[in-house]
Protein backbone atom coordinates (compact mmCIF):
# COMPACT_ATOMS: atom_id res chain seq x y z
CA UNK A 1 0.00 0.00 0.00
CA UNK A 2 1.23 3.39 -1.05
CA UNK A 3 2.01 6.08 1.97
CA UNK A 4 0.54 9.38 1.30
CA UNK A 5 3.04 12.22 2.70
CA UNK A 6 0.94 13.85 5.73
CA UNK A 7 0.78 17.21 3.74
CA UNK A 8 -1.54 16.05 1.22
CA UNK A 9 -3.75 14.33 3.86
CA UNK A 10 -3.98 17.05 5.44
CA UNK A 11 -5.48 19.11 2.32
CA UNK A 12 -7.15 16.70 0.91
CA UNK A 13 -9.06 16.47 4.54
CA UNK A 14 -9.16 20.49 4.62
CA UNK A 15 -10.72 20.40 1.01
CA UNK A 16 -13.03 17.83 2.13
CA UNK A 17 -13.97 19.73 4.80
CA UNK A 18 -14.63 22.59 2.61
CA UNK A 19 -17.07 20.46 0.30
CA UNK A 20 -18.87 19.60 3.71
CA UNK A 21 -19.29 23.51 5.00
CA UNK A 22 -20.35 24.27 1.94
CA UNK A 23 -23.36 21.86 1.57
CA UNK A 24 -24.14 22.64 4.68
CA UNK A 25 -23.88 26.33 4.28
CA UNK A 26 -26.01 25.70 0.78
CA UNK A 27 -28.63 23.41 2.95
CA UNK A 28 -29.45 26.41 5.31
CA UNK A 29 -29.77 29.46 2.85
CA UNK A 30 -31.67 27.13 1.01
CA UNK A 31 -34.22 26.92 3.83
CA UNK A 32 -33.57 30.10 5.30
CA UNK A 33 -37.23 31.61 4.42
CA UNK A 34 -38.51 28.69 6.49
CA UNK A 35 -36.12 29.61 9.56
CA UNK A 36 -37.07 33.33 9.28
CA UNK A 37 -40.87 32.06 9.96
CA UNK A 38 -39.92 30.17 12.84
CA UNK A 39 -37.07 32.35 14.02
CA UNK A 40 -38.36 35.64 13.36
CA UNK A 41 -41.55 35.91 11.98
CA UNK A 42 -43.08 34.08 14.79
CA UNK A 43 -42.07 36.22 17.59
CA UNK A 44 -43.15 39.42 15.72
CA UNK A 45 -46.62 37.74 15.35
CA UNK A 46 -47.06 36.92 18.84
CA UNK A 47 -46.02 40.39 19.64
CA UNK A 48 -48.39 42.25 17.52
CA UNK A 49 -50.99 40.18 18.46
CA UNK A 50 -50.41 40.96 22.38
CA UNK A 51 -49.77 44.71 21.04
CA UNK A 52 -53.26 44.63 19.90
CA UNK A 53 -54.59 42.81 22.05
CA UNK A 54 -55.86 40.00 20.38
CA UNK A 55 -56.17 36.28 20.84
CA UNK A 56 -54.91 33.53 19.38
CA UNK A 57 -57.76 31.00 17.52
CA UNK A 58 -58.11 27.51 18.12
CA UNK A 59 -57.31 27.73 21.79
CA UNK A 60 -53.56 28.35 20.68
CA UNK A 61 -51.65 30.59 22.24
CA UNK A 62 -50.07 33.66 20.61
CA UNK A 63 -46.48 32.32 20.26
CA UNK A 64 -48.10 28.45 18.70
CA UNK A 65 -49.84 30.68 16.29
CA UNK A 66 -46.81 32.81 15.43
CA UNK A 67 -44.90 29.81 15.00
CA UNK A 68 -48.14 27.86 12.72
CA UNK A 69 -48.05 31.07 11.13
CA UNK A 70 -44.19 32.08 10.39
CA UNK A 71 -43.75 28.23 9.81
CA UNK A 72 -45.98 27.76 7.26
CA UNK A 73 -45.18 30.79 5.36
CA UNK A 74 -41.38 30.73 5.24
CA UNK A 75 -42.52 27.05 4.23
CA UNK A 76 -44.19 28.29 1.49
CA UNK A 77 -41.19 30.92 0.81
CA UNK A 78 -38.97 28.15 0.63
CA UNK A 79 -40.44 25.82 -1.27
CA UNK A 80 -41.63 28.67 -3.87
CA UNK A 81 -38.67 30.90 -3.93
CA UNK A 82 -40.40 33.71 -2.92
CA UNK A 83 -42.69 35.15 -0.09
CA UNK A 84 -45.51 35.99 -2.61
CA UNK B 1 -9.39 41.61 -10.84
CA UNK B 2 -8.87 42.98 -6.94
CA UNK B 3 -11.90 44.72 -5.84
CA UNK B 4 -9.54 47.18 -4.26
CA UNK B 5 -7.67 48.61 -7.84
CA UNK B 6 -8.84 51.08 -9.82
CA UNK B 7 -10.92 51.53 -6.82
CA UNK B 8 -10.80 55.34 -7.42
CA UNK B 9 -12.01 56.10 -11.44
CA UNK B 10 -13.33 54.41 -14.40
CA UNK B 11 -11.45 50.66 -15.59
CA UNK B 12 -8.01 50.28 -15.96
CA UNK B 13 -8.55 49.50 -19.45
CA UNK B 14 -10.54 52.64 -20.39
CA UNK B 15 -8.10 54.81 -18.23
CA UNK B 16 -5.13 57.19 -19.88
CA UNK B 17 -2.27 57.78 -18.06
CA UNK B 18 -3.04 60.65 -15.97
CA UNK B 19 -5.39 58.98 -14.14
CA UNK B 20 -8.14 61.05 -14.13
CA UNK B 21 -10.67 58.34 -15.26
CA UNK B 22 -10.38 59.42 -19.13
CA UNK B 23 -11.36 57.18 -21.77
CA UNK B 24 -8.06 56.60 -24.50
CA UNK B 25 -11.01 56.08 -26.91
CA UNK B 26 -14.50 57.35 -27.50
CA UNK B 27 -16.92 55.15 -26.03
CA UNK B 28 -19.45 57.79 -25.82
CA UNK B 29 -22.14 56.40 -27.52
CA UNK B 30 -21.77 59.27 -29.88
CA UNK B 31 -20.87 57.37 -32.96
CA UNK B 32 -22.51 56.51 -35.97
CA UNK B 33 -22.63 53.51 -37.14
CA UNK B 34 -19.42 51.78 -38.83
CA UNK B 35 -17.50 53.87 -35.58
CA UNK B 36 -17.39 57.30 -37.12
CA UNK B 37 -17.65 59.80 -34.63
CA UNK B 38 -19.92 62.54 -35.04
CA UNK B 39 -17.46 65.11 -33.77
CA UNK B 40 -14.37 65.78 -35.15
CA UNK B 41 -11.23 64.02 -33.32
CA UNK B 42 -9.91 67.36 -32.72
CA UNK B 43 -13.09 68.91 -30.89
CA UNK B 44 -13.40 65.50 -29.03
CA UNK B 45 -10.05 65.86 -27.65
CA UNK B 46 -10.16 69.45 -26.90
CA UNK B 47 -13.85 69.09 -25.04
CA UNK B 48 -11.93 65.77 -22.65
CA UNK B 49 -8.98 68.76 -21.96
CA UNK B 50 -11.76 70.98 -20.63
CA UNK B 51 -13.57 68.41 -19.25
CA UNK B 52 -10.34 67.26 -17.60
CA UNK B 53 -9.52 70.19 -16.22
CA UNK B 54 -12.57 70.78 -14.62
CA UNK B 55 -12.72 67.35 -12.61
CA UNK B 56 -9.50 68.04 -11.43
CA UNK B 57 -10.47 70.67 -9.25
CA UNK B 58 -12.68 68.51 -7.67
CA UNK B 59 -11.46 65.02 -7.21
CA UNK B 60 -9.85 64.86 -4.20
CA UNK B 61 -11.87 67.44 -2.21
CA UNK B 62 -11.75 67.24 1.38
CA UNK B 63 -14.50 64.38 2.46
CA UNK B 64 -14.31 64.19 6.06
CA UNK B 65 -17.63 64.97 6.68
CA UNK B 66 -18.92 61.25 5.49
CA UNK B 67 -16.52 59.86 8.33
CA UNK B 68 -18.07 61.59 10.95
CA UNK B 69 -21.58 61.04 9.64
CA UNK B 70 -20.86 57.59 9.32
CA UNK B 71 -18.84 56.96 12.70
CA UNK B 72 -21.42 58.81 14.70
CA UNK B 73 -24.61 57.40 12.78
CA UNK B 74 -23.48 53.66 13.45
CA UNK B 75 -22.84 54.40 17.43
CA UNK B 76 -26.48 55.98 17.26
CA UNK B 77 -27.89 52.92 15.45
CA UNK B 78 -25.86 50.55 17.59
CA UNK B 79 -27.34 52.52 20.56
CA UNK B 80 -31.03 52.35 19.25
CA UNK B 81 -31.45 49.08 19.63
CA UNK B 82 -31.31 48.98 23.66
CA UNK B 83 -33.09 52.74 23.95
CA UNK B 84 -35.81 51.09 22.20
CA UNK B 85 -35.65 48.04 24.15
CA UNK B 86 -36.14 49.65 27.57
CA UNK B 87 -38.54 52.30 25.96
CA UNK B 88 -36.14 55.51 26.47
CA UNK B 89 -36.81 56.11 22.81
CA UNK B 90 -40.21 55.44 21.30
CA UNK B 91 -40.15 52.68 19.08
CA UNK B 92 -41.39 54.66 15.72
CA UNK B 93 -38.86 57.67 16.71
CA UNK B 94 -36.46 54.77 16.77
CA UNK B 95 -37.43 53.08 13.57
CA UNK B 96 -37.56 56.53 11.38
CA UNK B 97 -33.97 57.13 12.89
CA UNK B 98 -32.58 54.06 11.64
CA UNK B 99 -34.53 53.71 8.78
CA UNK B 100 -32.19 57.29 7.61
CA UNK B 101 -28.73 56.00 8.72
CA UNK B 102 -29.47 52.64 7.20
CA UNK B 103 -30.06 54.79 3.83
CA UNK B 104 -27.72 57.65 4.04
CA UNK B 105 -25.06 55.24 5.13
CA UNK B 106 -24.45 54.01 1.72
CA UNK B 107 -23.19 57.38 0.60
CA UNK B 108 -20.49 57.22 2.75
CA UNK B 109 -19.52 53.67 1.79
CA UNK B 110 -20.34 54.68 -2.02
CA UNK B 111 -17.84 57.02 -1.52
CA UNK B 112 -15.26 54.59 0.53
CA UNK B 113 -15.54 51.92 -2.39
CA UNK B 114 -13.83 54.82 -4.61
CA UNK B 115 -11.59 55.67 -2.04
CA UNK B 116 -12.46 59.13 -1.84
CA UNK B 117 -12.14 59.80 1.61
CA UNK B 118 -8.80 58.46 1.37
CA UNK B 119 -6.72 56.84 -1.22
CA UNK B 120 -4.72 53.78 -0.89
CA UNK B 121 -1.50 54.10 0.30
CA UNK B 122 -2.47 57.39 2.46
CA UNK B 123 -1.82 57.46 5.84
CA UNK B 124 -5.27 57.76 6.49
CA UNK B 125 -6.76 54.78 4.53
CA UNK B 126 -7.84 52.87 6.99
CA UNK B 127 -10.35 55.14 7.91
CA UNK B 128 -11.38 54.88 4.63
CA UNK B 129 -12.01 51.31 5.02
CA UNK B 130 -12.93 51.46 8.22
CA UNK B 131 -16.19 54.01 6.72
CA UNK B 132 -16.77 51.25 4.37
CA UNK B 133 -16.82 48.44 6.31
CA UNK B 134 -19.01 49.99 9.22
CA UNK B 135 -21.72 51.36 6.91
CA UNK B 136 -23.36 48.73 5.16
CA UNK B 137 -23.98 46.72 8.35
CA UNK B 138 -27.33 48.20 8.57
CA UNK B 139 -28.06 46.82 5.01
CA UNK B 140 -26.66 43.08 6.18
CA UNK B 141 -24.49 43.52 3.17
CA UNK B 142 -21.15 43.62 3.39
CA UNK B 143 -18.35 46.48 2.61
CA UNK B 144 -16.33 43.99 0.36
CA UNK B 145 -19.42 42.83 -1.66
CA UNK B 146 -20.57 46.41 -2.34
CA UNK B 147 -17.44 46.97 -3.44
CA UNK B 148 -17.40 44.68 -5.89
CA UNK B 149 -20.42 44.87 -7.02
CA UNK B 150 -20.18 48.41 -7.30
CA UNK B 151 -16.92 48.69 -9.40
CA UNK B 152 -18.36 46.14 -11.95
CA UNK B 153 -20.78 48.41 -12.34
CA UNK B 154 -18.71 50.96 -13.05
CA UNK B 155 -16.75 48.54 -15.39
CA UNK B 156 -19.83 47.30 -17.35
CA UNK B 157 -22.81 49.88 -16.99
CA UNK B 158 -25.84 48.57 -18.50
CA UNK B 159 -24.23 45.15 -19.71
CA UNK B 160 -27.26 43.19 -19.44
CA UNK B 161 -24.80 40.39 -18.48
CA UNK B 162 -22.05 41.96 -16.24
CA UNK B 163 -23.52 45.15 -14.86
CA UNK B 164 -24.33 43.57 -11.33
CA UNK B 165 -27.37 46.27 -11.14
CA UNK B 166 -28.59 45.64 -14.54
CA UNK B 167 -31.54 43.63 -12.51
CA UNK B 168 -33.14 47.06 -11.52
CA UNK B 169 -34.25 48.23 -15.25
CA UNK B 170 -37.91 48.56 -15.24
CA UNK B 171 -40.17 50.83 -17.65
CA UNK B 172 -41.21 52.97 -15.12
CA UNK B 173 -40.55 54.75 -11.68
CA UNK B 174 -43.56 52.65 -9.89
CA UNK B 175 -42.81 49.09 -11.56
CA UNK B 176 -38.67 50.35 -10.42
CA UNK B 177 -40.02 50.17 -6.97
CA UNK B 178 -41.90 47.34 -6.72
CA UNK B 179 -39.66 45.40 -8.77
CA UNK B 180 -36.58 46.39 -6.17
CA UNK B 181 -38.76 44.46 -3.53
CA UNK B 182 -39.11 41.92 -5.76
CA UNK B 183 -35.55 41.51 -6.93
CA UNK B 184 -35.24 40.61 -2.58
CA UNK B 185 -36.97 37.12 -3.31
CA UNK B 186 -35.36 34.37 -1.94
CA UNK B 187 -34.78 32.63 -5.62
CA UNK B 188 -36.38 34.74 -8.45
CA UNK B 189 -33.39 35.23 -10.40
CA UNK B 190 -33.21 39.00 -9.11
CA UNK B 191 -29.92 40.86 -7.53
CA UNK B 192 -28.59 38.66 -5.29
CA UNK B 193 -28.68 35.75 -8.30
CA UNK B 194 -27.20 38.02 -10.24
CA UNK B 195 -24.05 38.83 -7.56
CA UNK B 196 -23.49 35.11 -7.01
CA UNK B 197 -23.24 34.25 -10.51
CA UNK B 198 -20.92 37.68 -11.33
CA UNK B 199 -18.89 36.60 -8.63
CA UNK B 200 -18.45 33.37 -9.34
CA UNK B 201 -17.01 34.01 -13.40
CA UNK B 202 -14.45 36.62 -11.23
CA UNK B 203 -13.09 34.37 -9.47
CA UNK B 204 -10.85 36.04 -8.21
CA UNK B 205 -9.83 36.70 -4.54
CA UNK B 206 -11.79 40.08 -4.02
CA UNK B 207 -14.91 37.90 -4.95
CA UNK B 208 -14.41 35.01 -2.97
CA UNK B 209 -13.72 37.01 0.01
CA UNK B 210 -17.10 39.12 -0.73
CA UNK B 211 -18.87 36.09 -1.06
CA UNK B 212 -17.28 34.98 2.29
CA UNK B 213 -18.12 37.79 4.15
CA UNK B 214 -21.70 37.86 2.94
CA UNK B 215 -22.28 34.69 4.20
CA UNK B 216 -20.48 35.71 7.76
CA UNK B 217 -22.62 38.81 7.96
CA UNK B 218 -25.94 37.38 6.81
CA UNK B 219 -25.68 34.21 9.63
CA UNK B 220 -24.96 36.61 12.20
CA UNK B 221 -27.75 38.99 11.51
CA UNK B 222 -30.06 35.99 11.34
CA UNK B 223 -28.41 34.44 14.41
CA UNK B 224 -28.83 37.94 16.18
CA UNK B 225 -32.61 38.24 15.00
CA UNK B 226 -33.72 34.93 15.82
CA UNK B 227 -31.87 35.27 19.48
CA UNK B 228 -33.40 38.89 20.16
CA UNK B 229 -36.65 37.78 18.68
CA UNK B 230 -37.25 35.18 20.97
CA UNK B 231 -35.75 37.07 24.00
CA UNK B 232 -39.00 39.12 23.71
CA UNK B 233 -37.54 42.02 21.20
CA UNK B 234 -38.82 40.85 18.13
CA UNK B 235 -40.81 44.27 17.47
CA UNK B 236 -37.62 45.89 18.44
CA UNK B 237 -35.81 44.16 15.52
CA UNK B 238 -38.56 44.42 13.26
CA UNK B 239 -38.89 48.35 14.03
CA UNK B 240 -35.23 48.85 13.99
CA UNK B 241 -33.21 46.81 11.84
CA UNK B 242 -34.96 44.67 9.65
CA UNK B 243 -37.84 46.94 8.48
CA UNK B 244 -35.34 50.22 7.98
CA UNK B 245 -33.33 47.89 6.27
CA UNK B 246 -35.76 47.06 3.39
CA UNK B 247 -37.16 49.99 2.94
CA UNK B 248 -32.97 51.57 2.62
CA UNK B 249 -32.35 48.93 -0.08
CA UNK B 250 -35.30 49.84 -1.86
CA UNK B 251 -34.58 53.59 -1.81
CA UNK B 252 -31.01 52.89 -2.86
CA UNK B 253 -31.69 50.93 -5.53
CA UNK B 254 -34.30 52.91 -6.91
CA UNK B 255 -32.32 56.42 -6.49
CA UNK B 256 -28.50 55.18 -7.05
CA UNK B 257 -29.42 52.00 -9.45
CA UNK B 258 -32.83 53.01 -11.58
CA UNK B 259 -33.40 56.62 -11.53
CA UNK B 260 -29.64 57.66 -12.83
CA UNK B 261 -29.83 54.79 -15.56
CA UNK B 262 -32.97 54.67 -16.19
CA UNK B 263 -33.90 53.49 -19.84
CA UNK B 264 -30.80 51.24 -19.54
CA UNK B 265 -30.23 51.36 -22.98
CA UNK B 266 -26.34 52.80 -23.52
CA UNK B 267 -23.26 51.41 -22.64
CA UNK B 268 -20.97 54.23 -23.79
CA UNK B 269 -19.27 56.51 -21.45
CA UNK B 270 -21.66 59.32 -22.16
CA UNK B 271 -24.66 57.33 -22.72
CA UNK B 272 -25.07 55.38 -19.79
CA UNK B 273 -25.97 57.40 -17.05
CA UNK B 274 -28.26 60.52 -17.42
CA UNK B 275 -29.04 63.83 -15.51
CA UNK B 276 -32.36 64.39 -13.68
CA UNK B 277 -34.38 66.05 -11.76
CA UNK B 278 -36.14 63.96 -8.84
CA UNK B 279 -38.72 65.48 -6.84
CA UNK B 280 -37.12 64.94 -3.53
CA UNK B 281 -34.62 66.93 -4.85
CA UNK B 282 -30.36 66.18 -4.66
CA UNK B 283 -29.99 65.63 -1.17
CA UNK B 284 -32.78 63.71 -0.86
CA UNK B 285 -32.59 61.23 -4.18
CA UNK B 286 -28.73 60.60 -2.33
CA UNK B 287 -27.38 63.43 -4.88
CA UNK B 288 -27.73 61.40 -7.73
CA UNK B 289 -29.32 63.77 -9.85
CA UNK B 290 -25.66 64.72 -10.86
CA UNK B 291 -24.64 60.92 -11.19
CA UNK B 292 -23.21 61.47 -14.72
CA UNK B 293 -20.66 63.15 -13.30
CA UNK B 294 -19.93 60.34 -10.96
CA UNK B 295 -19.65 58.43 -13.50
CA UNK B 296 -17.13 59.97 -15.59
CA UNK B 297 -15.06 61.12 -13.00
CA UNK B 298 -15.73 58.68 -9.74
CA UNK B 299 -13.02 60.66 -7.73
CA UNK B 300 -15.22 63.45 -7.42
CA UNK B 301 -16.96 63.36 -3.80
CA UNK B 302 -20.75 63.41 -4.25
CA UNK B 303 -21.19 66.60 -2.80
CA UNK B 304 -19.13 67.82 -5.15
CA UNK B 305 -20.75 66.59 -8.43
CA UNK B 306 -23.60 69.34 -8.72
CA UNK B 307 -20.77 72.39 -8.75
CA UNK B 308 -18.94 70.04 -11.15
CA UNK B 309 -21.82 69.43 -13.74
CA UNK B 310 -22.84 72.90 -13.88
CA UNK B 311 -19.04 73.18 -14.85
CA UNK B 312 -19.31 71.03 -17.16
CA UNK B 313 -22.65 71.19 -18.53
CA UNK B 314 -21.83 72.67 -21.55
CA UNK B 315 -19.15 70.10 -22.41
CA UNK B 316 -21.52 67.28 -21.77
CA UNK B 317 -23.95 68.47 -23.73
CA UNK B 318 -21.38 68.81 -26.71
CA UNK B 319 -21.36 65.77 -25.91
CA UNK B 320 -24.45 64.95 -26.70
CA UNK B 321 -25.85 64.38 -23.06
CA UNK B 322 -29.20 65.67 -22.74
CA UNK B 323 -28.64 67.95 -20.01
CA UNK B 324 -32.23 69.61 -20.11
CA UNK B 325 -33.59 68.05 -17.19
CA UNK B 326 -31.07 70.59 -15.02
Amino acid sequence: MLSVPATQQRQARQEADAIVMQQALKVIFFAMPFLFGIGFIAPVTAELMALVGVEAPLGLSRIGFGLLFGGLWGAYATIKGSWL
Amino acid sequence: MDASAGAFVSPPDLRDHSGTGTPRHDPSGRSKPGGVSILATEERQRLLRMEREIAARHIGAPAWGYTAFTLSGFALWVALFPLAAVGAVPLWLAFVVSTILATGGYVPCHEAMHCNIARKGSRFYWLNELVGQVSTIPLICPYSMARVMHLEHHYHCNDPMRDPDYPDAAPSAWRAIVKTWLNRQPRNGGAMHNYKRILAELGTPAAKRAERDTVILQLLAMGFFFSMAWGGYALVIALVWWLPRHIALSYIRFYLSWAPHHPRQEKGRYGNTRPFKSSLGNLLSLGMQYHVVHHLYPGIPIHRTRPAYYEMRDILAARGIDVSAL
